[in-house]
């Protein structure tokens, strides 16, 4: 075994690789960008390097600094996790050429299966069914366009350097073709540095499943059974389990005797992972992931293999330690990911400081790569943590993974939380009706926010911050919380006459008004033009029991300067307190001030001064986290001002385009 | 301490009758609150807000602490008195917190008649002035005035007491130490630009707030000079020109967050002096007052049940139980606050007299708050009580009450006629604040006596003269004077004329009496000279 390795990698994957590598006594360190100093992993780690600025370009992407980073620490191999450098030939066969081990495949198999083509060509070559379409990329689009023309509708445009979801685009009209292959090719270009594209028949109501397999690169290879990936949204997986649900044993096992066919055709060596569709009991090669996968978890918890741990000893030479026959697997694991992204807006990444997270403990694993404190910044995926829980059954995994997200708590970054929830109480999901496009096809009711429950948790938010603005157990009735608000009463709800806070939360905002607190504790709270009666009895830290009319819930709310953020069983609430008097002060008319959602470049502006734009009309796009953001004006009008051009760089709220309100 | 007894049996009839009809008196009380608090008509109102206005009662809100308390004074002062003027008499006035520290605020509503001061109006405005200094408040004014309504000028030019005295009270206060602080939120002439004119630290809002001792018509009338309200007498010219004003505001928000600042620095807080301790609710339910409450006026309430429903855990430390028992007095804490009740409990005769003596001497000697309780038809009559020397013991009761120079809140909760009205701490004895429950009554006397009083005083004229009146001419002659003294007597001719300060739920009175000991505990103890007291 190594003594030492590096981990050229960060956030929970880096600290997961750490754990392994503490109780297999191999030391461990890490490298880490300038955004990312204070990190979790670092500190996981123990040791660190540092190696360049926030963008992962400047840093986790640098072949040499990691290299360099290797041999300042004294490892003698490096584990590359994922994402980053962890499908880069280059990167690893630099890696050998300085001497050092990588832990994943040759340098040989990550390029032959990192080109999409290629990797087809090989799966056709082992015997494994592969879609209909392309099988070498084009940077043509004309080409591209007849291609797609030819296969017949619904067709999926794949960057062929692309993976891990990112750069597919599915086509269902020749509407547009022209514009969706441009941006196709663009994305493609941007992400992998190559605009090559091919096409591939879409397989419309798919399920997701994959191989784990394991390799000595001397010939042997096994697997770790399947999982099921097939909750995407987008093609970014969401919710993954082992085994499959419902998959009859003789496809099981076809699907891995093709996934070790195709690896032995490889001479694989390490973790790798075969992807199929399925559909209607056929299924299809899509691609192999020559590296650790996210969602490799569920098969540890069902086989009770540590596959981090598998590929150390690959690597370093002591081969497979496992046959088939060895390798059982028993109940079911499903894995949540929580990622710092906004259901409500489109699932936009979204950053801050993360100024409070509380995970269950026991009954669940938790992966994560966050602590109270970190900061989740733009640079990077916007993959928080995991949550894995494991049961005999499906039904139980499933129960225990959604208490176990109810239970966690993440303040301070809008995450997917509540979305999460819905879709494990998703009957689907239950039933295991779904294919890949599920989560698309039903989006807008996985997502749809229950205006009820955001009044809620706006009234309770507010009931919060008014209790805290009155103390405890005074003896000073003008500041007892008992005397809240008290006044000499006329009969009604006794709300004040104007508003005492202004709450805003994602999309909306809302005036709250406070009626005099009761005796019994409970305080109607106006949210706007609605009353909600509620009442927080504190059960100590930041848990309340809330009573809300006849339903009463364990919630957490915590205020952070002026951010509260209501935790109950739909997730997350965060909501900016401004009081009333500040919030009127400083509330200007109604400007046409386009801002940047988010800190990232202008791809492409669109308007110049003196334009007309209507309500609507894109005036800049934005590319941020890999996705391209476009920036609508809220008005009719004139643009007056333009402050960005393609190609610079702007901080998230930087007012961009200035539009002169004028009634169209 | 001692648990007071008080079984109380709530399913009685007579129990249900009283309830009920308290609970019609509540509601009555709410709607008159109500109008109170609805302010000028609709129309008035809409076009304050298209003003981009804030409501007097929006500026209060938003100048108090989130979640503050509001103890309003003279709440339905002039209720009836002018036409198309609601209660409240075009003024707003009580006391709330502002950057934590308790203030007087005093608010003129301008959808009421201009926000026109008629003699109700100063009254209620000095009468605000009065609490805050004996309680050392800060007083925050909220101008927006028309100034004085002409017609009602002997109510509110000559007199002390009246617009004058607004004057001479913040001058006072100021010299005092007591801060005196004014927004300017619209014009105001003459005596209404004297007012902020003569505070320690003025706001005024740009383009809105104006003063001036004579407006732009009066000055062409007298000089023929043509100028306009902003450049005579507007924000700008009086926060860079003249001086006269010291914040410029952009709007009624800006100028109350500007305020907040002014109050945030008047330095330290005063500190309560008095050890509070944790409050705890009477051990019997106050809601049951409701039902105690005799909705007989002849039929007397048992005011030891009503105490018991009153005061912390219902403990009572009872001085003299046994002795002048148609008084009631003893030691307890409302919300914390120790507090020495003196209340009665039948009609006064000397040794209740000698025993409040006594009982106000020892809480003026222990720097104890007193609460006087009214409910007393009055002195005892007859000869047994005068040998009994019951003028010379009803003496010491009213020399001992006036003198006491400790805190000291009347609360009617039933009669308080007469004599009784007086030694019970009625409002000429100044108490620091005087309350009335919706039942609350008070006269020279009864409705009752004052008709057979004066029907009396006709029989004697009719035997001086020789003639006589039937029976029925006697009642035809008594009813309208019964009546007259009903209305007079009535809890809402005292809130109409400012003699009380408010009209109170009786399940209001622990928040209120919390409220006031909490700002009269943050006072120095004053010594106190007992007048000669006659033995």
């Amino acid at each position: 075994m190594f003594d030492k390795i590096l981990i050229a990698n960060r956030g929970e994957i880096a600290c997961r690789i750490a754990r392994t590598c503490a109780r297999l006594g191999v030391a461990a360190a890490g490298v880490h960008s300038a955004a990312d100093a204070e990190a979790l992993h670092v500190k996981a780690i123990g040791e660190s390097i540092a190696i360049g600025g926030a963008a992962a370009s400047d840093s986790y992407l640098r072949i040499d600094a990691v290299i360099e980073a290797a041999k300042t620490t004294g490892a003698q191999a490096i584990h590359p996790g994922f994402g980053f450098l962890a499908e880069n030939a280059a990167f690893a066969r630099a890696v050998e050429a300085a001497g050092l081990v990588f832990i994943g495949p040759t340098p040989d198999v990550i390029e032959r299966l990192g080109d999409k083509a290629l990797a087809k060509q090989e799966a056709d070559a082992a015997g494994v069914p592969i879609i209909p379409g392309s099988t070498t990329p084009s940077e043509d689009k004309t080409e591209v366009e007849r291609i797609v023309r030819e296969i017949g509708l619904p067709v999926m445009l794949k960057a062929a350097a692309g993976g891990g979801g990112k750069g597919m685009r599915v086509v269902s009209t020749f509407d547009g073709l022209g514009d969706d292959i441009e941006s196709a090719m663009r994305e493609a270009k941007n992400a992998f540095g190559s605009a090559g594209l091919i096409v591939e028949k879409l397989i419309p109501q798919g399920r997701h499943i994959e191989i784990q397999i394991l390799g000595d690169g001397q010939g042997n290879v096994v697997h770790l059974f399947e999982r099921e990936c097939t909750l995407q949204r987008r093609h970014q997986k969401v919710i993954e389990e082992a085994p499959a649900a419902n998959l009859p044993a003789s496809l099981r096992d076809r699907m891995a005797a093709d996934a070790v066919r195709l690896g032995k055709r490889l001479n694989y060596r390490g973790a790798g992972t075969v992807e199929f569709i399925l559909q209607d009991g056929t299924y299809y090669f899509l691609e192999v992931n020559p590296r650790l996968q996210v969602e490799h978890p569920v098969t540890e918890m069902i086989t009770g293999l540590d596959i981090v741990e598998l590929m150390l000893r690959i690597a370093c030479g002591e081969g497979l330690p496992l046959t088939q026959d060895q390798i059982t697997c028993a109940g079911h694991a499903v894995e949540a990911r929580i990622c710092a992204e906004d259901p409500a807006n489109n699932f936009l990444p979204a950053t801050g400081d993360i100024v409070h997270v509380s995970f269950p403990a026991g009954d669940v694993r938790v992966e994560t790569g966050v602590e109270s404190g970190s900061v989740v910044t733009p640079y990077y995926d916007s993959m928080l943590a995991k949550l894995i829980a494991f049961a005999p059954t499906r039904d139980e995994a499933l129960d225990r993974l959604r208490a176990a997200l109810e239970a966690t708590a993440i303040f301070g970054v809008t995450t997917n939380q509540a979305f999460l929830a819905r879709l494990l109480d998703w009957p689907a999901t239950r039933a295991a009706t779904f294919h890949t496009r599920s989560i698309d096809e039903n989006i807008g009711q996985l997502t749809a926010s229950s205006q009820e429950s955001d009044r809620e948790a706006l009234a309770l938010g507010g009931c919060f911050w008014m209790l805290r603005q009155r103390e405890t157990a005074a003896r000073d009735p003008w500041r007892a919380r008992d005397l809240t608000g008290w006044h000499m009463a006329a009969g009604d709800a006794g709300l004040s006459p104007i508003p005492e806070l202004h709450l805003t939360t994602a999309g909306h905002s809302a005036e709250i008004r406070f009626a005099p607190m009761r005796p019994d504790g409970a305080m109607t709270v106006g949210v706007n033009d609605d009353e909600v009666t509620v009442r927080l009895e504190p059960l100590g830290d930041d848990r309340f029991t809330a009573v809300v009319g006849s339903r009463r819930e364990v919630v957490r709310i915590r205020q952070e300067h002026d951010a509260i953020f209501v935790h109950d069983g739909r997730g997350v609430h965060a909501m900016q307190a401004l009081p009333y008097l500040s919030y009127i002060s400083a509330s200007a008319e109604v400007s046409g001030e386009l801002r940047a959602p988010m800190t990232g470049m202008i791809l492409k502006v669109n308007v110049a001064v003196g334009d007309k734009i209507k309500t609507g009309d894109v005036a800049a796009v934005l590319e941020s986290m890999k996705m391209e953001l476009r920036i609508a004006s809220e008005v009719d009008g004139v643009v007056a001002a333009v402050n960005c051009r393609a190609g610079e760089t702007v901080e998230r709220n930087a007012v961009v385009v200035v539009v002169e309100p004028q009634p169209s | 301490m001692a648990v007071m007894k008080s079984d109380v049996a709530t399913t009685s009839d007579e129990y249900r009758r009283n309830e009920s009809a308290y609970r019609a008196r509540v509601e009555d009380l709410h709607r008159r609150r109500a109008a109170a608090m609805a302010g000028g008509p609709e129309r008035a109102r809409k076009l304050h807000k298209e003003r981009k206005q804030l409501l007097p009662r929006e500026r209060i809100a938003a100048l108090m602490d989130p979640g503050s308390p509001f103890l309003e004074f003279g709440q339905l002062a002039g209720e009836g008195m002018h036409e198309g003027v609601p209660p409240g008499a075009s003024i707003i006035t009580g006391v709330g917190v502002v950057s934590g520290r308790p203030c007087m605020i005093i608010a003129n509503d301008a959808t009421v008649k201009g926000g026109t001061y008629y003699g109700i109006t100063c009254k209620k405005h000095v009468r605000a002035q009065h609490f805050a200094w004996k309680h050392r408040l800060p007083c925050i004014t909220l101008v927006q005035s028309g100034g004085a309504n002409l017609p009602d000028q002997p109510g509110i030019f000559p007199d002390e007491g009246q617009f004058g005295s607004i004057f001479y009270n913040q001058v006072r206060m100021s010299g005092e130490g007591i801060p005196q602080i004014a927004i300017v939120h619209g014009p105001s002439t003459a005596g209404g630009a004297y007012m902020p004119a003569l505070c320690d630290e003025t706001v005024i809002v740009r383009n809105q707030g104006a003063m001036f001792l004579g407006g732009p018509q009066l000055v062409y009338a007298a000089t023929k000079e043509e100028v306009g309200v902003e450049e005579l007498g507007g924000g700008e010219m009086h926060s860079r020109v003249s001086g006269v004003t010291d914040h410029l505001a952009e709007n009624d928000s800006h100028a109350i967050a500007i305020t907040r600042d002014i109050v945030a620095n008047l330095g330290d807080i005063p500190q309560q002096r008095w050890q509070v301790a944790e409050p705890r609710p009477p051990r019997f339910d106050p809601r049951d007052i409701y039902g105690l409450i005799s909705a007989d006026p002849r039929v007397p309430t048992n005011n030891r049940d009503i105490i018991a429903r009153l005061v912390d855990g219902s403990e009572f430390h009872e001085f003299k139980p046994l002795y002048g028992d148609t008084l009631i007095t003893g030691f307890a804490r409302i919300m914390g606050f120790e507090i020495g009740i003196v209340c009665n409990n039948g009609v006064l005769f000397s040794e209740s007299a000698l025993k409040a003596t006594h009982f106000i001497d020892l809480c003026c000697k222990r720097g104890i708050p007193l609460l006087f309780m009214a409910d007393v038809t009055g002195f005892m009559v007859g000869r047994e009580a005068e040998e009994g020397g019951i003028s010379k013991n009803g003496a010491k009761m009213i020399t001992a009450m006036a003198s006491a120079d400790v805190p000291k809140y009347t609360l009617i909760i039933g009669n308080s006629y007469g004599a009784g009205y007086m030694s019970m701490c009625g409002r000429p004895m100044k108490p620091d604040a005087m309350m009335m429950w919706p039942n609350g009554r008070s006269a020279i006397m009864g409705p009752d006596q004052a008709a057979n009083t004066l029907a009396m005083v006709r029989d004697e004229a009719h035997k001086r003269e020789g003639t006589s009146w039937t029976e029925a001419e006697r009642e035809a002659y008594r009813a309208p004077v019964r009546q007259q003294f009903e209305d007079f007597a009535n809890a809402y001719n005292f809130a109409r004329n400012i003699w009380c300060d408010m009209v109170i739920d009786p399940l209001e009175t622990r928040n209120v009496m919390a409220l006031l000991l909490d700002l009269a505990g943050r006072l120095p103890q004053r010594q106190t000279r007992v007048g000669v007291l006659r033995m």
